[in-house]
């Protein structure tokens, strides 16, 4: 359904001239248009980031001097032809500088990243933990307790479990036992 | 199209976040399944040490689970065995009318953490099984004694 607003673009318009915005294809009269359907109240919420970013390019405008404005003209991302090689900014890196909603997303990504770190933190300190029938215990001297009990229920006293183990690290094992060989020789 | 670039750090961040929970030892481990399906379970004790409390005893991580009476759950934990056998050293096996009843294995070292799992089952008053995975910098013996004189 086209929802056709008076004397501006159409929404599917505006979209096609987003994409081409956010490709740094855009002329200056794209851009007005742009801007002039910015400006109606009704739009979806979804044009709210596009709002903002839009807002902030016409501040900017009212607070430079003319000749700093002709300079932040030619710093849009769209209007780049002219600038020398030195002078042009990447338009990703610029849009992410720009836009709020990439800014805030990335603090809250960060924010959430420090969270989790410390939370990890917190958890390795109170690492010690048992479960009885399904209720968490968190109380050191019954955790050591039940601890104990589960290597009571284990049987390692007797030799065999020793003699396995000294076998099992004896590194001259194999030549020891190769030894009465050597011998007929 | 922006919205598809503000969801990138979030899904970062995400995928961070799980790889760096499933970074542990013991979960190469089959037997890592016993713990995690039986572990909160009722007639069911599971301890899970790797803090404060080893600090003492210079091991780095401790499980034990001990379940009573569910003969499903010692099927599973004997095949799951089975599975980390391989590989490993067999330090003591007892089997008792062709079901293993003790299994005590040296699994391979995993960076410098010597890891070991012991396994018990009793028939006397009722199934009884009891799986201990340890991970430690110590050598198979000075664990073993270390265990022995915790039992004393």
């Amino acid at each position: 359904m086209t929802q056709k607003m008076e004397k501006y673009l159409t929404i599917e318009e505006a979209d096609a001239l987003f994409e081409k915005y956010y490709d740094g294809e855009t002329t200056c009269a794209e851009q007005e248009l742009l801007q002039d359907f910015l400006q109606q109240e009704d739009l979806p919420a979804r044009f709210e980031a596009e709002r903002a970013l839009f807002g902030y390019f016409a501040e900017e405008k009212l607070r430079l001097s003319p000749s700093q404005e002709v300079l932040f003209e030619s710093r849009t991302p769209l209007q780049t032809d002219d600038l020398t090689e030195k002078e042009k900014i990447p338009p990703r890196n610029l849009l992410f500088r720009l836009n709020p909603v990439l800014r805030w997303s990335f603090a809250a990504a960060v924010l959430l990243f420090g969270v989790f770190i410390i939370d990890n933190r917190i958890q390795a300190q109170n690492s010690d933990v048992a479960y009885i029938d399904g209720h968490r215990c968190t109380d050191s001297r019954e955790v050591t307790k039940l601890a104990i009990a589960s290597i009571q229920e284990i049987d390692l006293g007797s030799d065999e479990v020793a003699g396995t183990v000294e076998k099992m690290n004896d590194n001259n094992l194999v030549e020891s036992q190769l030894q009465p060989f050597q011998e007929l020789k | 199209m922006i919205r598809k670039r503000t969801f990138l750090p979030l899904l970062l961040l995400l995928f961070g976040w799980f790889a760096a929970s499933g970074v542990q030892a013991q979960n190469d481990l089959f037997i890592s399944k016993v713990f995690d399906m039986y572990g909160k379970k009722k007639g069911v004790v599971m301890v899970d040490l790797s803090g404060e409390i080893l600090e003492n005893y210079r091991l780095t991580r401790f499980r034990s689970i001990t379940i009573k009476d569910d003969p499903e759950a010692a099927t599973f934990a004997r095949r799951c065995l089975e599975r980390d056998q391989v590989g490993a050293k067999k330090i003591k096996e007892v089997v008792a009318n062709g079901i293993p009843t003790s299994i005590y294995l040296q699994l391979p070292r995993l960076g410098h953490d010597n890891r070991l799992i012991l396994y018990n089952e009793s028939r006397s008053g009722g199934l009884r099984i009891t799986l201990i995975y340890i991970e430690s910098n110590d050598d198979t013996e000075a664990i073993l004694k270390l265990l022995l004189k915790k039992k004393q």
